[in-house]
């Protein structure tokens, strides 16, 4: 096989990218169905692991640092992403919403999959503000 | 390949510095990772809203 050779006249990275795409596309639809208050711990763990693989990745391949965006969901700020609920997908969701000022770069399926993340960022959210205010720890 | 491998190689092909087998590579790798993830919410049947 000549990997050098591309069909349709596109390269090897237009078609790489185009299956990405729609990759990304799909899981994106999938996450926006995802309700986070009716996982566990574990799950939301393997979950945000999982999400943070497929950043890190678009990230780099974007050439684009992870945190260099900071927050910033549609004009929100980073207060409703802390807490404990937000604190166990951690970096994960710091990352996702530090990459969505960055989707155009990509493309699509990065949007739809951002968009994804904004659902379930959202729905932490909810849950946080569901949950009882906890007293600061003391030493 | 691991997060690692993974973004090193991402990082290659956005360099301009990887071989079109490592180009392929990558995007192999790459979509796996993401069916991987398809795979675990398709999983999670009775936590969807």
């Amino acid at each position: 096989m000549n990997l050098e050779t591309p069909g349709a006249g596109q390269t090897p990275e237009e078609m790489g990218v185009k299956k990405i795409e729609t990759g990304l596309n799909e899981v994106g639809k999938q996450l926006e169905q995802v309700d986070p208050s009716k996982m566990t711990p574990e799950e939301l763990k393997v979950l945000g692991a999982q999400i943070e693989v497929i950043f890190a990745t678009i990230a780099a391949y974007a050439g684009m640092k992870m945190f260099e965006f900071g927050f910033g969901l549609a004009g929100g700020d980073s207060s409703h992403v802390t807490g404990d609920i937000a604190v166990r997908l951690g970096k994960v969701l710091e990352s996702a919403l530090g990459i969505i000022g960055g989707t155009a770069v990509v493309g699509v399926g990065v949007a739809s999959f951002c968009d994804g993340i904004r659902k379930l960022v959202k729905n932490l959210s909810k849950i946080q503000a569901q949950k009882p205010p906890t007293s600061k720890p003391t030493e | 390949m691991t997060k690692e491998e993974l973004i090193a190689l991402a990082t290659k092909v956005k360099e301009g510095k990887a071989t079109a087998e490592e180009t392929n590579l990558f995007f192999k790798e790459f979509k796996e990772k993401i069916d991987d993830l398809s795979q675990y919410l398709s999983s999670l049947k009775d936590k969807k809203i």
